[in-house]
């Protein structure tokens, strides 16, 4: 099997959970103070709910975090086009009044095996967050309940299904009170840098539809890949166009019963003078009939 | 289901050539990985060096044998419809579909009345998950699976046919032109059934002279366990 090298940002998320179980390190059992939720013990995942603030704020928004801790040679798989296995699932039962925003998946890893099959994968712990707002009209003196649903399949050469229920009670502050963090931070950051997100702070971008392929320009860009969420049947030869040592990134599509695409999917790029990557979605639209539309930019 | 089995010593050209299946393939999958060029005799290379299975193209031929010994040759079938199973008895998909339902069983019983052959592939290497004549003869028991099971230990058929996962379903037409190739249905999570049946809906859309759409979707499974 051959993997992008993309190690430091993984690693660097098991350091900071590393530090964050560190920081405390006499401190009890876990408890809804502590903002993380009992853990699930079904092997070779253990998954655990964590909170990047200690109390809910009325009125503010909260990231929640669903940690899958992964054990060595274990791989979870992403959202993404994978030609096997089956994405981590993620159902929310929030309290009444809160609302969930979308949920932030960290990039993955590319991970290719014998047979030219190609998965997105997790092969080190990883956060997913999901934001909620809370509504302004909460009991200061009864916490609020999340409850998740989760599902998975594992693959090291076998397969295993998981899932589990569970949940986490957090407290709610004052209103209009500061949020206090908890002492997960450091994990929603690391998170965060590996989420593809708006173009903001990334380099400028463009994608667009040229002769059969989704080109992907990145001027700063030393290298660029491409990890991509839809159209996987249209792909024509996703192993050989996702990755370029260069600054420009042609990947070939074919029309699929008379369809192309759709053409979405993260930018990884790693610019000129940078150690750590960043990333960007894109969507490119298809026209009517059924030409990707140009130009598109992120 | 009836089912024929051939001597594997016939001619895999003459008999090629008589079906009009793709003979190039046959030669490497009878041969078992015999060297498609001097430079790369791996099964892999072997693989690549003969046709691939394409919608629309005619099907690569290919003997393999199933777990009672019996050589079974795809362009024996010509004039019927095929539909191949790629299969391994330890991955949780395939026991969905073979133990927590009966998608396989149902639908191959249901088809084979209506002249279908099925036949399953397990294309993981020796060694690997699911590998083995007699874990497959106890799985094929087990799973109470009456169509072959066929086995292809060097992965030569699985990679011309580019399967990727288990199951990964193929349709080939009675023409011996593949039709469909993907998943067997639309729910990829391993636990529960789709509502469309892919494999189910393209040998209808054939039977009634229509289009076949979808005639690719992506399979979903474990990987096939294919050698280095």
């Amino acid at each position: 099997m051959t993997r992008t090298s993309r190690r430091a940002s993984a690693t660097f998320l098991r350091a900071a959970f590393a530090a964050a179980v560190i920081a405390a390190p006499t401190a009890p059992a876990a408890t809804a103070s502590e903002s993380i939720a009992k853990a699930d013990v079904t092997e070779p995942i253990r998954a655990e709910i964590v909170s990047e603030s200690a109390a809910l704020v009325p009125g503010r928004t909260t990231a929640i975090g669903i940690l899958f801790r992964i054990e060595p040679g274990w791989h979870l798989f992403w959202e993404g086009c994978n030609q096997t296995g089956y994405p981590i699932t993620v159902k929310a039962q929030l309290p009444e009044g809160f609302r969930a925003l979308d949920l932030v998946w960290p990039a993955p890893e590319r991970l290719v095996s014998p047979g030219e099959i190609l998965d997105h994968v997790y092969d080190d712990d990883v956060l997913v967050i999901l934001p909620v707002e809370a509504p302004t009209t909460l009991d200061e003196g009864k916490p609020a309940v999340f409850r998740f649903d989760l599902e998975w399949v594992a693959c090291r050469e076998a397969c295993v299904a998981g899932d589990t229920t569970i949940a986490i009670d957090l407290p709610v502050a004052p209103a209009a009170s500061a949020a206090a963090p908890s002492q997960h931070t450091a994990l929603f950051e690391a998170a965060r840098r590996r989420a593809p997100g708006p173009a903001g702070g990334a380099p400028a971008l463009r994608a667009n539809w040229a002769a059969g392929a989704l080109v992907i320009e990145c001027a700063a860009a030393r290298s660029l890949a491409f990890l991509p969420q839809d159209g996987c049947e249209s792909l024509v030869d996703p192993i050989a166009d996702a990755s370029t040592a260069g600054n420009r990134l042609e990947v070939r599509y074919r029309p699929v019963d008379g369809r192309i695409g759709p053409l979405r999917g993260v930018v990884e790029i790693l610019e000129r003078g940078r150690d750590e990557p960043r990333y960007v979605s894109i969507d490119v639209p298809i026209s009517e009939d059924g030409d990707p539309a140009v130009p598109a930019q992120p | 289901m009836m089912f024929t089995h051939r001597d594997s010593t016939s001619s895999p050209f003459a008999y090629a050539a008589r079906a009009g299946f793709a003979a190039l393939p046959l030669l490497a999958a009878a041969c078992f990985a015999l060297p498609a060029s001097a430079g790369d005799a791996s099964p892999e290379g072997a693989a690549k060096a003969v046709l691939k299975a394409e919608i629309g193209k005619p099907a690569p031929d290919f003997i393999l044998k199933d777990t009672e010994g019996r050589d079974y040759r795809l362009s024996d079938y010509k004039g019927k419809t095929v539909v191949l199973e790629w299969f391994n008895p330890e991955c949780p998909f395939v026991r969905k579909h073979h133990v927590q339902f009966h998608t396989m069983a149902d639908l191959s019983t249901q088809l084979g009345k209506q002249g279908v052959v099925w036949l399953a592939i397990n294309s993981n290497a020796p060694g690997k998950q699911g590998s083995g004549l007699e874990r497959n003869k106890q799985a094929r028991a087990e799973y109470k699976i009456e169509y072959p099971l066929l086995l292809d230990e060097t992965g030569v058929v699985g990679r011309m046919y580019g399967a990727k996962t288990t199951p990964h379903m193929y349709v080939i037409s009675p023409e011996g032109v593949l039709v469909y190739r993907g998943a067997i249905d639309n729910d990829p999570s391993p636990r529960a059934t789709g509502s469309t049946n892919y494999v189910r809906a393209s040998i209808a859309h054939l039977q009634a002279g229509e289009k076949i759409d979808p005639s690719e979707t992506t399979s979903y499974g474990c990987s096939v366990k294919y050698a280095q």
